[in-house]
């Protein structure tokens, strides 16, 4: 399952950001300095919470920094 | 028009709905995480079209502050482990409430239209 995140200023320090991920949309507002301080709360933060509260929807989501990348065996 | 002039009568009264103060639809409940970024709460994925009531609960052990989209934790309103707080809303109007924390603290959110 992939999702998607734009983010958009609206106002000195102000951002909104747009959520799609699977058939859920999202969106919300921050109040942070940068595009990418915005952008990492809404993908570190703001869908990490989403999956929590919607698992029916969101239960085969998973982050990049959750997947386990298979460990090498040397013979 | 009667003979004082109003436009109802006890025959021909004019029927008033009340809204934004009752449970029209169903709730939306959430567990919130509130960050060392400030950002505006609600329970779902949206902000709870026509909501009129947000409640949220400190079910972290850290305080957390709400206020404005310029609040920090110094200058916000602290919400402390284990109480709540209870927003009224007018709903037909925009207005975001903003929480921000000095640590990850999880938040129950109850919002009401």
């Amino acid at each position: 399952m992939t999702y998607t995140i734009t983010v958009n200023s609206i106002g000195e320090w102000l951002w909104e950001c747009d959520v799609t991920v699977g058939e859920l949309k999202g969106k919300t507002r921050v109040a942070c300095e940068t595009e990418q301080e915005a952008y990492d709360y809404t993908e570190k933060t703001f869908l990490p919470d989403l999956r929590r509260n919607y698992p029916r929807l969101l239960s085969d989501l998973v982050f990049p920094w959750e997947v386990v990348e298979p460990e090498e065996v040397i013979e | 028009m009667d003979e004082y002039g109003r436009g109802w009568s006890k025959t021909n009264p004019v029927i008033a709905q009340l809204t934004g103060s009752y449970v029209q639809q169903d709730p939306e409940i959430g567990a919130k995480t509130v960050t060392t970024t400030a950002a505006e709460l609600f329970a779902g994925s949206v902000v709870l079209d026509g909501r009129y009531k947000m409640i949220v609960y400190n079910e972290g052990s850290n305080n957390v502050y709400w206020g404005k989209s310029t609040i920090t934790a110094q200058t916000g309103f602290p919400l402390l482990p284990g109480d709540s707080v209870v927003f009224t809303f007018n709903p037909t109007e925009d207005m975001p409430i903003y929480f921000i924390a000095e640590a990850n603290t999880v938040v129950r959110v109850g919002e009401l239209a």
